[in-house]
């Protein structure tokens, strides 16, 4: 029964990460049909910056508000220079460009950091564990289920009630019909890109004392988050939140009870969704 | 017998009817011109005669067959040829090889992997005489994306007709044309076989009765009228939503 | 053959030249030179569906891996010879694309992208975890590779190198033809417009499908070479940095043309060794270089290459083949069709294409 009560913390704690990931490409995706396969980059840069800020001002939590501003701001430029002068191409064009920016990231992040393992420490407020059924749960794994659930509301009231959010909807539903009605779509995507890249590196900040922070982080969530993506449904964050919590429980418990065929049950929900669903559990059906 | 036949064809996107209860039918020989305004759903026809689009209900009937479901490459392999409202060319190609793709479709030759295209002599033929018709010849080597809009309206045509069609579906062929291109298009259509049938989206009057035998007026997707010119001149109703007003 | 095959000669005799002469620069060249192919032909395989058929895989590792494992594992496992194995190597690629294939078709753009992914991680997560098959990440040790006429390539790197030349020289000639032939023309003109092709009256999925098969098993003769060279397989083959990889050498090659990704292959292997042995951001800059091809260089390098020199190789190039054919083509107009000459249609035909080499 502990064993299952921890498992479950763990699977969320793994469905928010993929969340976080996922509702951020969700986002760009559906405003800009752009598939940003760098986005585990943007992961990895909020990793390593906020380790950084933590070594500096001791304070998990300055590291936690600041650090995600570098990733914000690669993706800012990012999609400005590069990806901006693109619209007109094709959209496979896009993807190959974001994806030249994986081993561009990667190995900015291996010169500034190094290629050593690093480790964000948790604050001191959540070291420790409470006993709940037996189980021991971290608290710092439950601040991380509460923080998840706090940035999805979060995000809903940004997109529900805010004047950016409901630009960002008219533009998931119908970009060039946005643009008619005057909403500025070049600058919409920037700030969307740049939201997305700042969930990515928040994500990455609140997994460091989970998982690590080191190269190759990037690619390791990649995929999971695609494949989180792709099921939850392109453009919906409420199918990021669902196929999320979805994955993170089956690769959870599947590592847990089914070691050999985790990892295999998982891409195959992604191939079975992408044939069945293409446009996921909760996507939209774009032209 | 007719060549093709439509029966209450219905088409709907979601609340939106694009179709409602077409049935019209064309005879083999036949010219006949769909008018109608904009929105009345012409397109969204011709694209449901050609498989591109799935009908709501009802039947399209093909010699006799019903082809309703079938894909649009078996459409076409039927005996049926189109053009499109948009410009839909081979625009890296040269113009003799985009005709050249629609010959070897018709001619086959398909899975020949290691012969070069150079050597497929008749395909080449019949790709020149195309082009000869259409007066494309000038061109053949340029590519695609180097012509003006009218030639390419043109090379749509001749990519159509390669398919040695029984039936021609011709969407707004001189659509965004001069008078003199427009001239040109319907002298080309005048010259096509007198066994080839012809179906023809069109807004431009005098192209239409200088070409119809049979006119067919599309309102808000549900025929309006259909009949020969005259009666469709005559007709007030048509006068009324479509002919009086400008256009 | 004909006129315009004539202009390509001297490029091939260049390339022959300079494969004859790799040997000459001692075995550890040879070892480069030999990767260099065998990636060359993974790139031109890839390139097949991506460039001229327009479908972006990321799995196409699957396939190289695939033919890789069957070879090695056949050899350790049941002492099957490295020559039976490499045929069974290729046709396991190939029957993997066809069956592969079928389901990835059926989608298209983004979808496809992500689903030939999905398969290809499939095949990775089968290979990491069934280690008593295939070893995991510590791979199978222990293959004997064949002799080839007395040599054996176990200890020779010479015959390997002759091995996966031919390997290599079959590839190219053979997509060489196959581009300009009427299946080559099939599948770019579903590049180009596919609505177009089916309303022409072409069977697209059925196409799609060949295309896939046949890259699938091109990548499958790269993989079982590899196996022959290597020696040793693990479930790295099969991870997605595979398929990365190839269609970075396919950018930085360029896409348009069927050499282009081999040189692309060249290019990255060697960029990587070359800035590897000053520092270890060999990664940078490649991607660099790759960002700056997709949006400045989209021919990619090659390409370029091929822009400017390749008139050059060619007494009658394909950009100079508009200028001359519309002055025939004027003549040409006033007289019957059947008095075209074969150099006129076979002019009008490189044209077409666009192809170069």
């Amino acid at each position: 029964m502990d064993f299952l009560v921890s498992q479950l913390l763990n699977s969320l704690v793994f469905g928010m990460l993929l969340f976080m990931m996922s509702a951020g490409l969700s986002l760009i995706f559906g405003l800009m049909n752009v598939v940003n396969l760098a986005h585990g980059s943007f992961f990895m840069i909020g990793s390593f910056t906020a380790f950084t800020l933590a070594q500096w001002s001791g304070n998990f939590w300055i590291a936690l508000a600041a650090g995600w501003v570098p990733a914000a701001a690669a993706a800012v430029l990012m999609e400005r220079i590069f990806i901006r002068p693109l619209y007109s191409r094709s959209h496979l064009d896009q993807v190959l460009l974001t994806f030249g920016f994986i081993f561009v990231f990667g190995d900015i992040c291996k010169y500034l950091w190094g290629p050593d393992i690093r480790n964000i420490p948790p604050p001191e407020a959540l070291e420790g564990a409470i006993i709940v059924a037996g189980a021991v749960l971290p608290k710092y794994r439950l601040f991380l289920v509460a923080f998840g659930v706090a940035v999805a509301v979060l995000l809903w009231l940004f997109l529900e009630r805010s004047r950016i959010g409901a630009m960002v909807r008219a533009g998931v539903d119908d970009a060039a019909t946005a643009a008619g009605i005057g909403i500025n779509v070049p600058f919409l995507f920037g700030c969307i890109f740049a939201l997305g890249a700042a969930l990515a590196a928040v994500g990455g900040i609140v997994a460091g004392p989970v998982l690590g922070t080191y190269l190759g982080m990037d690619i390791e969530i990649l995929i999971p988050a695609f494949i989180v993506t792709v099921v939850g449904g392109m453009g919906s964050l409420k199918g990021a939140l669902v196929a999320g919590l979805l994955v993170g429980a089956i690769d959870t418990f599947g590592k847990a009870y089914f070691p050999d065929y985790a990892l295999f049950l998982i891409y195959l929900l992604m191939v079975v969704v992408l044939l069945k669903r293409p446009q996921g559990l909760f996507g939209v059906v774009k032209g | 017998m007719t060549l093709l036949r439509t029966e209450n064809l219905c088409k709907s996107f979601g609340n939106l009817e694009v179709t409602h209860n077409v049935s019209l039918a064309v005879a083999p020989g036949e010219r006949h011109v769909i008018i109608g305004p904009n929105g009345a759903g012409k397109t969204s026809l011709v694209h449901q005669l050609t498989g591109q689009l799935r009908p709501s209900s009802g039947r399209i009937l093909f010699k006799d067959t019903d082809i309703t479901a079938l894909e649009p490459e078996r459409i076409c392999q039927m005996g049926v040829g189109r053009t499109f409202q948009k410009n839909t060319l081979f625009l890296t190609l040269s113009v003799a090889e985009n005709v050249r793709l629609a010959v070897q479709a018709k001619q086959g030759g398909w899975y020949q992997a290691l012969r070069s295209t150079d050597s497929m002599a008749s395909h080449w033929e019949s790709t020149y005489q195309l082009l000869e018709q259409v007066q494309l010849s000038e061109v053949a080597h340029h590519r695609v994306s180097n012509l003006s809009y009218g030639e390419q309206r043109q090379l749509e045509v001749a990519i159509a007709l390669a398919a040695e069609p029984d039936l021609l579906l011709l969407d707004e062929p001189t659509s965004g044309m001069s008078p003199a291109e427009t001239n040109r298009m319907i002298d080309l259509v005048r010259s096509l076989s007198k066994s080839l049938a012809i179906l023809m989206i069109e807004h431009d009057m005098k192209v239409v009765f200088s070409l119809a035998d049979t006119i067919t007026v599309l309102y808000y997707g549900k025929v309006l009228a259909s009949g020969s010119p005259d009666e469709i001149k005559g007709n007030e109703k048509v006068r009324e939503v479509y002919l009086g007003g400008r256009h | 053959m004909n006129m315009k095959t004539s202009g390509r000669i001297p490029g091939f005799l260049a390339l022959c030249v300079l494969l004859v002469l790799a040997p000459l620069g001692g075995d550890y060249l040879l070892g480069i030179v030999s990767e260099i192919l065998i990636f060359a032909i993974f790139a031109m395989s890839l390139n097949l569906i991506v460039g001229y058929t327009g479908l972006l895989s990321f799995g196409h590792a699957a396939f190289f891996g695939v033919a890789t494992y069957v070879v090695i594992g056949l050899g350790v496992h049941l002492g099957i010879s490295g020559w039976l194995g490499a045929i069974a190597g290729v046709l396991a690629s190939t029957a993997l694309a066809a069956f592969i294939g079928m389901f990835c078709i059926r989608v298209k753009g983004i979808p496809f992208l992500m689903l030939t992914m999905a398969f290809s991680q499939l095949l990775f997560a089968t290979a990491l975890k069934w280690r008593s098959v295939t070893g995991g990440t510590d791979g199978l040790i222990g293959f004997m590779p064949p002799d080839f006429f007395g040599w054996n390539m176990g200890s020779d790197a010479i015959a390997r190198y002759i091995v996966i030349v031919i390997g290599f020289l079959s590839v190219l000639i053979f997509l060489w033809y196959l581009v300009r032939s009427p299946l080559g023309s099939i599948f770019i003109g579903i590049r180009d417009n596919e609505q177009r092709m089916r309303a022409i009256g072409y069977p697209v999925q059925r196409f799609k499908l060949i295309a896939f098969t046949i890259a699938g098993c091109l990548a499958g003769i790269g993989g079982s070479l590899y196996a022959l060279f290597n020696s040793y397989v693990s479930s790295d083959i099969l991870h997605w940095h595979l398929s990365g990889d190839a269609m970075i050498m396919v950018i930085l090659g360029g896409s348009g043309t069927v050499f282009g990704p081999a040189f692309g292959a060249a290019l990255f292997l060697l960029l990587k060794n070359f800035i590897s042995s000053y520092n270890e951001y060999w990664a940078f800059w490649v991607g660099v270089i790759f960002i700056f091809c997709v949006m400045f260089l989209r021919e990619g390098v090659w390409g370029l290459v091929m822009k400017h020199f390749g008139r050059l190789f060619s007494n009658k190039d394909n950009s100079q083949s508009r200028n001359r054919s519309h002055s025939e083509s004027k003549r040409q107009s006033h007289s019957h069709s059947h008095s075209h000459s074969e150099s006129e249609k076979r002019v009008v035909a490189g044209a077409a294409t666009g192809e170069q080499l």
